[in-house]
């Protein structure tokens, strides 16, 4: 829904800015969509007056104006349709600027043009661009046309949502923030004065049935002057986005979107009748009855849409639209003024039925309550008496079959604080609650639902409080409950927790204390990579084996590591139970190969094992530290035996992919990859990993010297025993902050080349891969070796290398001649770099 | 001409319906659509035909051509897919012989055991706090309100460091160490490594491991301990086992009680893996004792919280039908190879 900010300032003085308001409401639980800031306009927009159009020679359309500014006489050149002498309109004088344009002094067909006549697009008022503004005769010259317009002003979209009807109008939402600001609103008060004559001489309603139409209002003023409605009215109208009709019509728009009631006006003298007075039906359509509506479609209807109907014919479909049979013109004399209420769910068949969603369904089928029609009445006809003139006959017909029933809930305030979680004093709960309509009736015991009897609820403590006495001594078996009366037009309070969700909504949902219940104790990183290391080798095959904290400081030093890791920097065991048990171990390694030495000698021969666990190493001052590790030892066979394929021996490149995985499943990227110098790894086979200074992992083969310490004989089983050994401790710190991102999938298709070549061994593969990557970082997506060959016809100390390059834009589709170029810049790099010969 | 260029492709028709072999679709292919076929030479009449009548004849014998190409695609792959179903149809598969299993291995049972109770703990709403091995007393033993002479404090039955600390007992040390650190309310479970001077034997091992609950806030009670274990018996042992606790002594817990679920092996009438006790022991709990609250600056009068403490080797052996703990330790592939 669509509203003025000034308008709504007619019936709450709110001094708050657009971004106050703003927040206001959306706590309050009207979200604001859209807000729209209507600028004051510039004092070089004026009132002015045609005093003579004269067509421009050569244009079919241009008129050369004189327009009188009060003060002087401008002349102008304007295109408008409606231009012509005798009206007044809005002027801009050159120098005015009115959005992205500066009006300036030109020349049209040679003919001097000394400003603008605005439309109200123009000015930013409405989408309108039909033609000029017309303004009404009585309006002085000259004057700046702010007030005019209520500028500057600011347009809100409010998102209502489907339980609050009583916020479709001005005043519903005047009522929610007076709730939660305190401001008071301004109900106007209908005023106006009957005649003699008696409606019930004229007309007479019936309702064929109240489950469809609860109640039928109707109230007749004769000898209206329908004509233009004044501007302000107008404005009112065209900013919130309708178009203006006729005064009456206009007033009746007005009235909705202050009250939230439609309502609909028919001529009087066109209803047709059977009888001595005029009448209104409201029953379902005929099978095949077909009325012509005011969107100028003709409606072929059904026994299940509601319609209005005279004597003879459907004057209007009930709550949706009018029909065209009934509708105010300037011809109207006497006018009959419906205020009524139908049913939601036939409402929204209807519309629903025809794709007809008008302002009115759109409010009846949200459920409108029943004694609402009098104030919308009573507010529509003050207005038309005061702008139409006319006279008001005497009283109303009103079918109303069965009124409304009082509705009186109870609320706890203990029950409040256990459903929102703090304490609203009652002082505060009647602030609130009143301010929404509320009217607090008395204290009393608890009971659910719609009270019908006072006295029901009377107990001890609404006697000591209505005696006045705040003190006094506790009685149990009552709990304390506040009763109000729900306003009609607040339908949807049915039960206590509707009275909860208002207060808790008014007071402010930041008001609601924060519970908290996990305290962020718990390194769920941490978690999460220990499980996805260990899940991960138990995919690639590896056992997990688990081994005692302690370990023999002799079998340590078998494996000659540095001085870190020997006895001195080892923690002892003051009693342990053995020799073997002495020290708090350093690393799992030795105890793995003991595990291995185990196994092989139960007759295991492929032996894929790993540890996740802490070691320990002595600090300065009897501290210590205790890191994660993950340690594992692979021998033998690729993969399983197997009848059907033969399997290959673990390599050094399976036990890199091995490491490279679980990088990878980490989302780890490691590229400081070294030779080093481990004492119990082969020096050619032994890497590590680096991040920065610091080693996060390493790898390579046993020497087979150590393994004989430890009981294997890998001469004799001809077997190799790869070792891998993680710091999984800057292994969980290196991905802690990772997040995976999404990357879109290419739109236009990829392309793949190949290239071989013959290059020097002494070139590492990855600075290859990294200098052809830099050659062209956008297109070029991936660069993988398929091939390495070495031996015939090839020279002593080179290798052949076939690479997979893919290339892709994610802008559009490559031709050949881009990839071409790219590969030719590849290949010149790499003949120039490494004088690689071409294979 | 025309009725020439329609017995044809009847011809054609009825050739390419007898091909039954790839050879035979080139033959025919040659016969109909080759250099010598009669088509070819109807092409080469064409400059014979007057200007008005070339575009027409010629569009009838590229019509001519289309169709009986259509004949021979459409018979080619009609032969390729007979030959496809012969070929599968034709093989014996005995179904008997072992699949290729893609390379699995396995976490040890005692890590199976483990994530299973910290998955169940997490799904209560706990949260997992880890701590150190090694100890100082403090944490180990005075903070837990154990007395200076207690006899857990002994060589016999705790091992001391030469850094000196000691190695933990129990998982508590990370109750304290929580509790020093956050305030309540605290949810969580302390899964780890603890050690006893016991000699290994079937029950026994100097490293074991426990996990710790531990609950503090506005309000806990003995009833929500309650509540704790038997939702934990229920997702760790199936919907029908009980849990019951019985007054015990614990120094850091009053008061204290000793944990027994209903016999998983036999459902609670008795059998030999309970003794025929119907109950199996399955660790310690209580109330935090208000002096351990004191310790850690936590007020007791306004918060209460619970404690237990669960054995994993204990359930891993229950769970798994393991005789003896040892068997855990050594790490024989033939053991953890029925875990993957």
């Amino acid at each position: 829904m669509r509203i003025s900010y000034n308008w709504l300032k007619d019936y709450i003085p709110l001094q708050y800015s657009t971004e106050e308001i703003k927040n206001i409401l959306t706590f309050s639980g009207i979200e604001v969509e859209a807000v729209e800031e209507m600028p004051a306009l510039q004092d070089t927009i004026v009132t002015a007056k045609i005093l003579s159009a004269d067509k421009v020679e050569g244009s079919d359309h241009l008129h050369v104006c004189q327009v009188d500014t009060g003060d002087q006489v401008h002349q102008v050149v304007c295109g408008a349709a409606n231009c012509r002498a005798g009206i007044t309109c809005v002027l801009a004088l050159p120098g005015t600027r009115l959005g992205d344009i500066t009006i300036k002094a030109a020349k049209l067909r040679g003919v001097a043009s000394n400003g603008m006549l605005c439309s109200e697009r123009e000015l930013g008022i409405s989408e309108n661009h039909e033609g000029i503004i017309e303004l009404g005769s009585d309006i002085a010259l000259g004057h700046n046309v702010n007030d005019l317009f209520g500028l500057p002003d600011t347009m809100f979209e409010f998102e209502i949502t489907p339980n609050r009807s009583d916020l479709l109008g001005l005043l519903g939402i005047a009522r929610d923030l007076s709730a939660s600001t305190g401001i008071p609103v301004n109900t106007p008060t209908p005023h106006f004065t009957e005649s003699d004559l008696p409606v019930s001489s004229l007309l007479s309603v019936d309702i064929a049935d109240e489950n469809l139409c609860s109640r039928y209002t109707a109230r007749v003023i004769r000898n209206v002057t329908v004509t233009e409605s004044p501007l302000w009215l107008k404005t009112k109208l065209t900013k919130i986005g309708l178009k203006s009709i006729n005064n009456v019509v206009d007033i009746t728009n007005l009235v909705m979107f202050e009250s939230g009631h439609p309502l609909h006006a028919f001529d009087f003298d066109l209803l047709e009748s059977t009888g001595e007075i005029k009448e209104i039906k409201i029953r379902n359509a005929n099978d095949g009855e077909i009325i012509t509506a005011l969107d100028g479609k003709n409606y072929k209807l059904d026994i299940n849409d509601l319609v209005i109907a005279d004597g003879v014919k459907p004057i209007a479909i009930a709550g949706v639209i009018g029909g065209m049979n009934s509708h105010i013109t300037e011809s109207t004399k006497n006018i009959v003024l419906e205020s009524a209420v139908f049913d939601p769910g036939s409402v929204r068949r209807t519309a629903y039925k025809y794709k007809l969603t008008t302002d009115s369904s759109y409010r009846f089928e949200r459920h409108i309550s029943a004694p609402s029609t009098d104030y919308s009445t009573g507010r529509a006809v003050q207005i038309i008496l005061e702008l139409a003139g006319g006279s008001l006959c005497k009283g109303i017909c009103d079918s109303y079959p069965i009124p409304l029933a009082e509705s009186i809930l109870g609320l706890r305030p203990t029950r409040y604080e256990s459903i929102i979680g703090y304490k609203l004093s009652d002082e505060t709960i009647l602030k609130y609650l009143s301010g929404l309509g509320l009217e607090f009736v008395q204290y009393g015991d608890w009971k659910a639902g719609n009270i019908t009897d006072l006295a029901s609820v009377y107990c001890y403590h609404a006697e000591q409080i209505n005696l006045g006495n705040a003190v006094f001594e506790e009685k149990i078996g009552c709990q304390h409950t506040m009763y109000f009366r729900i306003p009609h037009y607040r339908v949807d309070l049915e039960r206590e927790i509707d009275i909860i969700e208002e207060l808790a909504r008014l007071d402010g949902y930041d008001k609601v204390p924060q519970k908290t219940t996990i305290s962020l104790i718990m390194d769920r990183h941490a978690y999460e990579v220990k499980r996805r290391a260990k899940s991960y080798f138990s995919g690639c095959g590896f056992f997990e084996v688990i081994n005692f904290s302690f370990d023999d400081p002799e079998n340590i030093a078998l494996l000659g590591l540095d001085e870190t890791f020997q006895e001195a920097n080892m923690i002892s065991l003051i009693n342990p139970q053995s020799s073997n048990q002495s020290v708090m171990r350093t690393t799992l390694i030795p105890q793995l190969l003991k595990t291995m030495q185990y196994n092989i000698n139960h007759g295991e021969s492929n032996v894929r094992i790993y540890e996740a666990n802490k070691v320990y190493l002595r600090g300065n001052d009897g501290a210590h530290s205790e890191n994660m590790r993950f340690s594992a030892l692979v021998m033998g066979k690729n993969t399983e035996e197997h009848w059907l394929e033969k399997n290959s021996n673990t390599g050094f490149y399976h036990i890199k992919g091995i490491v490279d995985g679980l990088l990878n499943t980490l989302n780890l990227k490691i590229s400081d990859v070294q030779n080093n110098t481990t004492p119990y790894l082969i020096d050619s086979f032994s890497v590590k990993y680096l991040s920065g200074a610091s080693e996060v992992l390493r790898f390579g083969k046993l020497k087979p010297e150590v393994a004989s310490k430890f009981g294997i004989d890998l001469i004799d089983l001809k077997q190799d025993i790869w070792v891998i050994d993680i710091d999984l401790n800057s292994v969980i710190e290196l991905g802690r902050n990772f997040e995976r991102k999404f990357i879109p999938i290419p739109k236009f298709p990829t392309v793949e080349r190949d290239i071989s070549f013959v290059i020097s061994n002494e070139v590492p593969y990855s600075i290859l891969r990294e200098h052809i990557m830099k050659i062209d970082h956008q297109l070029i997506c991936s660069v993988n070796v398929f091939d390495e060959y070495k031996g015939k016809q090839i020279p002593e100390g080179f290798r052949s290398l076939s690479l997979h390059i893919v290339l892709n834009d994610s802008g559009k589709t490559l031709t050949i001649e881009r990839v071409d170029k790219v590969i030719d810049t590849i290949i010149n790099m790499l003949l120039e770099k490494w004088q690689i010969k071409m294979r | 001409m025309h009725q020439q260029l329609l017995d044809l492709i009847d011809k054609a028709q009825i050739d390419i319906a007898q091909c039954s072999s790839p050879n035979d679709i080139l033959n025919a292919k040659a016969l109909y659509l080759g250099k010598k076929s009669y088509l070819n030479t109807l092409f080469s009449q064409l400059r014979e035909l007057s200007a008005e009548e070339r575009p027409a004849f010629g569009q009838k014998i590229n019509d001519a051509r289309t169709k009986i190409e259509e004949l021979l695609n459409f018979k080619e792959k009609a032969l390729k897919t007979q030959n496809w179903d012969k070929q599968n149809a034709g093989v014996k598969t005995d179904f008997s012989m072992p699949g290729i299993m893609p390379e699995r291995g396995g976490l040890h049972p005692l890590t199976i055991i483990m994530h299973e109770i910290e998955d169940t703990f997490l799904s209560m709403g706990f949260e997992i706090a880890e701590g150190f091995d090694i100890e100082d007393e403090f944490h180990n033993f005075d903070a837990l309100n154990t007395p200076k002479d207690h006899p857990s404090r002994n060589l016999a039955d705790t091992f001391y460091l030469d850094n000196g600390k000691l190695l933990r007992t129990q998982t508590s040390p990370v109750q304290i160490r929580v509790m020093e650190n956050f305030k309540p309310p605290i949810r969580i479970i302390s899964p780890g490594r603890c050690y006893r001077n016991d000699k290994p034997d079937p029950s026994h091992s100097p490293v074991f491991s426990q996990v710790e609950a531990l609950v503090v806030d506005k309000g806990v009670s003995l009833a929500d301990l309650r509540d704790t274990l038997q939702n934990f018996a229920i997702l760790m042992f199936g919907p029908n086992v009980k849990s019951r606790i019985r007054p015990h002594f614990f120094p850091f817990t009053e008061p204290s009680a000793e944990i027994d679920i209903s016999c998983v092996n036999c459902g609670g009438t008795g059998c030999r893996v309970c003794k025929n006790s119907g109950w199996l022991e399955m660790g310690g709990a209580g109330m935090v004792d208000p002096n351990v609250f004191n310790i850690v600056g936590i007020d007791p009068e306004i918060y209460s919280g619970f404690a237990f403490g669960l054995g994993i080797e204990r359930i891993t052996m229950l769970k798994y039908n393991i005789p003896d703990m040892r068997i855990l330790f050594e790490n024989d592939l033939r053991m953890l190879r029925q875990f993957r």
